[in-house]
């Protein structure tokens, strides 16, 4: 190749890949055109569905003699989705019986590999319908799929079905804290804690994992089980002050006064975030013994551990209470807090 | 002359100054072609979700409060659609606050009297610095909304008052004209969900609203600008914000958060010290402070854009108004560049200031100038006989039809991932736009860069009048 020819290409390869885009683009809106038709074609073919699908509901057989294909079956899934969001009890149930007779349920199961997210993530929603092993196990399956959303939309159906399973199996495989690590966990382990607490536990006591133990501490305050508040105080001691103001936050939480001691000693703690997480706790298990310290936080340079020890104050009734008066507090910031915190409180109790 | 010349006549100083503008080119170019590979590969693999019911059943739960902050400066006829279309936002746990930067018009009345305020107490942190404020007002009508009176000092200062006055984890920074889709919260919210020990801020796809149906605030149509000016400036923005930002966020690199509309974690901004005053680029010199404070501070971070929320803005359609707005863009990214000049190529400051910086570098400090130039010296060179035509050839090349590539690509990748525009004909409307703009528009553009760059020398300030026309229509 000369230096001229270069120069040529840059010329060539340019106006090769200009052509390229152009007649690529040209193309995408002729498959605009046909898909708009399709389209089109697809919303009409819904309408008649929708009104075959309600009819089938009272006599599911009427659809064995409607010639419908893989298309028609994949559309009443579709349709039986959204319909599954706004009906429940007998009517789901019927709804169900007809999707079970359309085979649907073994088409979602299928497509709970396909190469397509968008086809797995329907699948998922679709499978939480039918109350079978089939689907449970293409669910639980779903739980190690590529794409971590689709593995916390099966997660939230299992937590959500009635068939038993095992909290600590659950954990593994959903890779808690490891691959999944979205704030989307908290209401889906908060479930988990409620079906199986101990299990809960020994996923907690078995694993070094930072995220993790976060999540599954956060689940075991929400788990209404009194007595993990012992199994969880050493926790405060935690090097991590994150665990130590998520485990501050479960103790508060669970309401348990045998946590005052150690919901005490974390108003002190040198991360503010624990100190805010051991404020609120004070007011959530009515300690009153801890109302000179809260008084004292008022001032705090950090505004967190302010509003939350306001709040802690007014939630400890009258003795609490009288320390928010604006004119008893000695600095501005106290003031602006406590001010605030009365505007609001005055607010939800009107 | 021959380019085989560069290397083996010795010194020719025309020579090698076509050379450097073609190797620049070609460089640049690179980039962009690297930058439409990247986006592609992430619009690929990027969470769907489908709908807006499907956002709320997914998120809700998980997502945390916001305060929308939304600065106003003499916002008098748009201001009340402007916050009932923030009030309607479909997100859990919202407050709107609007700060009324010292308007001379009846922008605070309007607001007085549509959602009857009253003064309210408030505790007004004072964690980053402002002007004084006047007054706090909240509203009898809606709990979630906090109106801020103050005395005038820029955006920049209006939203510090607005971050002070935040008592959320997050905050998104919004303009008061601008219009955000319903769940645009919710779905940008969703990188601090995911990863909320990591994000501290989350930038969103700016779409311009000429063309398209507007009431009460929300968009009933998406449609195209009847305007020339309008039309080229879609295509400039699906470019800037498909591929630019999104490639450039997948590689930890992006250096900027549109004002229009970012997610910020309260506390990092905090950290930086809010907004900066004196600067006409604020939005991109925040996001330059939180790389560099993270980076110095060691910690482990990540800032994102996120292609589906769509905030809608209007758009210049007058050369006068568009010009001013290029050129304060220019000297916006130039203040910015030279003041946190150290990043650049610093492994100190990780990806930002290797990749991020030195894509600020060629793309909006060099490029202008070099493009420039060669508008100038390639023709000047050929005609005067110092040049063979190939090199004039592969300039062109360079300029006009690599554009035409990379326009027509960003807009390929739009209907292949995102397909918002609803007809085809539109997508043939944008394909000819995408094709024209590089003969003219892209050359003016160049122009008012230079000037820009000429006022950032000059050291002016100041943002220049913006005439709209208003979004309800």
């Amino acid at each position: 190749m000369t230096d001229i020819s270069l120069l040529a290409w840059i010329w060539i390869i340019s106006c090769g890949l200009a052509a390229a885009a152009v007649a690529l683009m040209l193309l995408l809106i002729l498959k605009r055109v046909v898909s708009s038709f399709y389209a089109a074609r697809d919303l009409r073919r819904r309408a008649v569905l929708e009104g075959l699908l309600i009819d089938a509901l009272d006599d599911p057989a009427a659809l064995d003699k409607l010639p419908l294909s893989t298309h028609d079956r994949l559309i009443l899934g579709d349709i039986a989705i959204d319909f599954a969001n706004s009906i429940r009890g007998d009517t789901q149930q019927m709804l169900v019986d007809v999707m079970d007779r359309l085979q649907i349920e073994q088409i979602y199961t299928d497509s709970v590999t396909s190469a397509d997210a968008e086809i797995r993530e329907k699948a998922v929603r679709g499978l939480s319908l039918f109350d079978s092993d089939l689907s449970f196990d293409a669910l639980w399956r779903a739980l190690k799929d590529p794409s971590p959303a689709i593995r916390l939309s099966a997660a939230r159906k299992i937590v959500d079905s009635e068939r038993a399973f095992e909290a600590q199996a659950f954990i593994e495989m959903l890779e808690i804290g490891t691959v999944v690590r979205s704030r989307e966990l908290r209401p889906i382990v908060a479930k988990l804690a409620k079906r199986d607490p101990d299990g809960v536990f020994k996923a907690l006591s078995a694993t070094s994992n930072a995220d993790r133990r976060l999540f599954l501490i956060y689940a075991l305050g929400r788990s209404g089980r009194f007595d993990f508040a012992d199994d969880l105080m050493p926790m405060t001691m935690s090097d991590n002050p994150n665990e130590r103001a998520e485990t501050i936050r479960a103790l508060g939480s669970l309401g348990n006064p045998d946590a005052k001691v150690a919901v005490m000693m974390a108003l002190e703690d040198r991360a503010w975030e624990v100190r805010a997480q051991a404020a609120q706790a004070a007011g959530d298990i009515g300690l009153k013994m801890a109302i000179p310290h809260l008084a004292g936080l008022l001032s705090e340079k950090e505004w967190w551990v302010r509003y939350r020890a306001a709040w802690a104050l007014w939630n400890l009734g009258d003795e609490g209470r009288a320390r928010l008066t604006p004119g008893n507090l000695a600095s501005k910031r106290a003031a602006n807090i406590a001010k605030l915190v009365l505007a609001e409180a005055t607010e939800k109790v009107t | 002359m021959t380019f085989e010349g560069l290397l083996s006549d010795g010194f020719d100083g025309v020579l090698w100054v076509a050379g450097f503008i073609i190797f620049f080119g070609l460089l640049q170019n690179m980039i962009y072609l690297a930058q439409l590979i990247m986006a592609w590969w992430v619009l690929r693999r990027r969470r769907i979700i489908p709908n807006k019911a499907t956002a709320w059943g997914q998120l809700s739960e998980a997502t945390m409060p916001i305060s929308i902050l939304a600065p106003a400066y003499n916002e008098q006829i748009s201001i009340v659609e402007s916050v009932r279309s923030l009030l309607s936002m479909y997100y859990p746990n919202f407050q709107v606050i609007v700060i009324n930067d010292g308007s001379r018009d009846d922008t605070l009345q309007r607001l007085m009297t549509h959602f009857e305020l009253t003064p309210v107490e408030w505790d007004l942190r004072d964690d980053v610095r402002h002007k004084p404020v006047r007054g706090i007002y909240g509203s009898t009508l809606y709990a979630n909304l906090l109106v801020i009176d103050k005395e005038n000092g820029g955006k920049a200062d209006a939203l510090n008052a607005g971050i002070n006055a935040a008592h959320t984890p997050l905050f998104c920074a919004v303009d008061a004209d601008s219009v955000l889709e319903s769940d645009a919260l919710l779905r940008a919210v969703d990188p601090f969900v995911q990863e909320p020990e990591r994000v501290v801020a989350v930038g969103g796809t700016i779409r311009l609203a000429n063309g398209c149906m507007i009431k009460s605030g929300q968009i009933q149509s998406i449609g195209l600008p009847k305007n020339i000016w309008a039309l080229f400036q879609v295509m400039e923005y699906l470019r800037a914000f498909l591929m630019g930002r999104l490639s450039l966020s997948s590689i930890d690199s992006l250096v900027i958060v549109s004002g229009a509309f970012g997610i910020f974690r309260r506390t990092a901004a905090v950290a930086v010290g809010g907004y900066s005053h004196g600067t006409v680029g604020e939005d991109m010199e925040i996001i330059v402070k939180i790389h560099r404070y993270m980076s110095e501070q060691k910690r482990d971070y990540e800032i994102v854009f996120v292609p589906e929320p769509v905030c809608w803005t209007e758009a210049p359609e007058n050369l006068a108004t568009l010009a001013r707005q290029r050129r304060r863009w220019q000297r916006g990214t130039l203040e910015t560049f030279f003041k946190h000049i150290v990043m650049l190529l610093n492994p100190r400051y990780g990806r930002s200031g290797m990749i991020g910086f030195l894509n600020v570098l060629i793309s909006d400090v060099v490029a202008p100038v070099v493009e420039l130039c060669g508008y100038i010296l390639m023709p000047y060179f050929y005609f005067s006989g110092a040049l063979d035509i190939d090199f004039l050839y592969a300039y062109m090349a360079l300029t006009f039809v690599f554009g035409i590539f990379l326009s027509v690509g960003a807009l390929a990748l739009e209907e292949m991932e995102l397909k918002r525009f609803p007809r085809a004909l539109d997508l043939f409307i944008l394909t000819l736009a995408a094709v024209f703009e590089n003969f003219g528009y892209r050359q003016i553009n160049n122009i008012w860069r230079i000037q820009g760059w000429w006022e950032f020398l000059r050291k002016e300030q100041g943002w220049g009048k913006m005439t709209r026309k208003g979004l309800n229509r």
